[in-house]
């Protein structure tokens, strides 16, 4: 069902984006997300992560610079980039007037009819999201306008893997949500994205939160990438006790 | 103090928002730019009245020398208030009309004070107000010229598209066929409100983005919900229709809808209004890509069915019912309501017209689904504005 490939899940060159406004939101960010690796993009509000993220979903268009998702330039063929991606945006919605079951029947079948999976692989990614999401089945046919903001989340997170894309893009998952629904969410991106080798670009505000799920970490300012490294690197040419510690000394002192 | 603070800030927020300033703004230049139309309208109508142009015959088959002498002083006091008027003594009135005359005023009887006329009119499709309007002003015209004694007596015939038509029912299907063209309100409020909504909810709802991302055409996005949009206002729309006959059958109202229409030109009817509402449905999708909320989708809605309303006006008042007219946006229904009168043909061309208009906005708005606007709309809309005012100052 996963779309096989010998390139990297993410590769971003040299990425560069100027609003109409004229903000330069990204100042030629270049990284790479090696295959079933979950990669950070940590960095203060305004950064750039979102907009990273926007033009590696096809949502926006790059001024220059490429992103290449599984070996497809997200510019040159933003369809066939997103059959090997899945995006959850930080702002999570849902719709309101359907059912958490019907809308992860909608996504899913969606995304696996367009990737060209056999109907039993589109049951089986529906049962899997349906377990993932950890609801109840009264709650899962209740209508998501019900739903809380962490539901939603999970309902989002729990598509988002079980669909087995090549890169997963998770904007502020745990964003808002309350200390259990942190951990479980953080319990099952971990756990489901390592075991089925599930490549995640994910980013947060929570420095433990990226210590603890990322093999790779880069640090965003004012469209610059500033830091780049395992977190345990970063951590130690800092000569900090932890990320947080390595994080502030790095955005107060690099960068602009 | 409360109320004035509360409305304050509901206006603030209404005023704020880029689509309700056009919806206001709009009618004011939509219905300004109809005034050429409207005067236009209006000097036709005048010339109607005066006979202006009109080559007009009094006419009478074998008359008696009373009839003659009368209808003789008729046709020269016309003359003297200047219309192109001749005595013609001839038995057929169609004759006439195919030998250059517009008019045939023809002379029925004579009995003591008592006159009666039928005219015949050479219709114009393309001039069809002047054309319903001519008999009227022929028979005021001979009311004045004949004997003020006299009690003159009509009817009107009118030779249109090759078919004899009396006035009274081509004047009735003339009503019936402007009031079908504007029973597309009924199509166009639903479609147009539930297109701009389809992708305000989905910006209000912040599930834009997961659709947009999701490995789907932006097009087959844009053809979903304007099938979707579509099927709901036909619903909305049969049932308002059905409500409406229902009204007038209990009134014993009869439009005459099977009288004057034949199965075909239904058939063109619908597809004419279905056109319509499509292009409604696609409009309101591009004008709702750039609203924020579903406040200003709503507002888009109108936007879009505002000018809907301009094409039977400028029917109503004279706008030539032209093939180049019937490629317009929004006179498919019109055009349809009076095939009667126009021929099926014209019908049919006003509806593939409207229809390609509608795969043309359909095309659009695939497009623009594609760009970054698709995302970012109300932010664009919200910077040009700012660089407006920039410059202002």
């Amino acid at each position: 069902m996963s779309v096989l490939s010998s390139s990297p899940p993410l590769i971003v060159k040299n990425l560069r984006k100027v609003y109409a406004g004229g903000v330069e939101a990204l100042k030629g960010i270049s990284f790479t997300v090696q295959s079933g690796s979950i990669f950070g993009l940590v960095g203060p509000n305004g950064a750039g992560k979102t907009t990273t993220f926007r033009i590696i979903a096809t949502l926006l268009k790059p001024t220059s610079g490429t992103a290449i998702v599984d070996g497809v330039d997200v510019t040159k063929s933003p369809l066939e980039a997103r059959k090997r991606l899945v995006y959850v945006p930080e702002e999570v919605g849902a719709y309101r007037r359907l059912s958490g079951r019907e809308y992860l029947e909608f996504v899913v079948n969606v995304y696996l009819s367009a990737r060209g999976a056999s109907r039993s692989e589109i049951e089986q990614a529906l049962d899997e999201a349906i377990k993932l999401t950890g609801l109840s089945e009264e709650k899962l046919s209740q209508k998501m306008l019900e739903y809380s903001k962490g539901m939603k989340r999970r309902v989002q997170v729990a598509w988002a893997l079980a669909v087995k894309p090549r890169l997963a893009i998770l904007d502020e998952p745990t964003s808002g949500l309350d200390v259990e629904a942190s951990y479980e969410l953080r319990r099952v991106i971990a756990e489901y994205a390592r075991r089925h080798g599930v490549s995640v670009l994910l980013s947060s505000h929570n420095m433990l939160e990226v210590e603890y799920l990322c093999d790779n970490v880069a640090l965003i300012k004012s469209g610059r990438i500033i830091e780049m490294g395992a977190p345990r690197e970063i951590v130690e040419k800092y000569g900090a006790r932890n990320l947080e510690e390595a994080y502030m000394a790095a955005i107060r002192g690099g960068g602009e | 103090m409360t109320l004035r603070l509360l409305l304050s800030k509901e206006l603030k927020s209404l005023l704020r928002e880029p689509m309700v300033i056009a919806m206001i703004v709009l009618p004011l230049v939509m219905y300004s730019a109809m005034a050429p139309f409207y005067g236009a309208a209006s000097k036709q109508a005048e010339a109607a009245a005066k006979l202006k142009g009109v080559k007009l015959a009094v006419a009478a088959c074998h008359p008696r020398a009373m009839e003659k002498a009368m209808l003789e002083t008729i046709a020269s006091s016309l003359r003297a208030r200047g219309v192109n008027a001749s005595y013609v003594e001839a038995c057929s009135p169609l004759r006439l009309l195919e030998h250059g005359y517009d008019v045939v005023v023809m002379l029925n009887s004579t009995a003591a004070t008592k006159v009666s006329f039928t005219v015949y009119v050479k219709g114009s499709v393309s001039k069809l107000m002047k054309t319903l309007a001519l008999p009227g002003s022929v028979i005021g015209q001979i009311r004045v010229a004949a004997s003020p004694a006299a009690n003159v007596t009509s009817r009107a015939y009118i030779v249109l598209n090759g078919r004899l038509w009396s006035f009274e029912d081509l004047n009735n299907l003339y009503g019936v066929g402007i009031t079908m063209g504007y029973a597309t309100f009924f199509i166009l409020f639903p479609a147009a409100s539930l297109g701009a909504a389809l992708i305000g909810a989905e910006r209000e709802e912040r599930t834009l983005d997961v659709l947009f991302s999701l490995p789907v055409s932006r097009r087959s996005i844009a053809v979903s919900k304007a099938l979707a949009a579509l099927s709901v206002s036909v619903l909305a729309a049969v049932s308002a229709l059905a409500g409406l006959y229902n009204m007038f059958h209990s009134m014993g109202v009869n439009l005459g809808i099977t009288r004057y229409y034949a199965p075909g030109d239904l058939g063109v009817y619908v597809a004419a209004i279905a056109a319509e509402a499509l292009f409604a449905v696609m409009l309101a999708m591009i004008v709702g890509l750039f609203a924020s909320t579903m406040r200003g989708a709503q507002s888009a809605s109108m936007i879009v069915v505002f000018p809907a309303i301009v094409p039977p006006m400028m029917l109503m008042v004279g706008l030539p019912l032209s093939l180049w007219v019937a490629v317009l946006p929004y006179t498919a229904a019109v055009y349809a309501g009076l095939s009667p009168i126009l021929g099926t043909r014209m019908a049919l061309a006003a509806t593939a017209a409207q229809a390609l208009e509608a795969l043309a906005a359909l095309l659009v708005l695939a497009k623009l689904l594609e760009s970054e606007a698709a995302v970012t709309g109300p932010e664009t809309v919200k910077r040009l504005l700012q660089r407006l005012r920039r410059r202002r100052r």
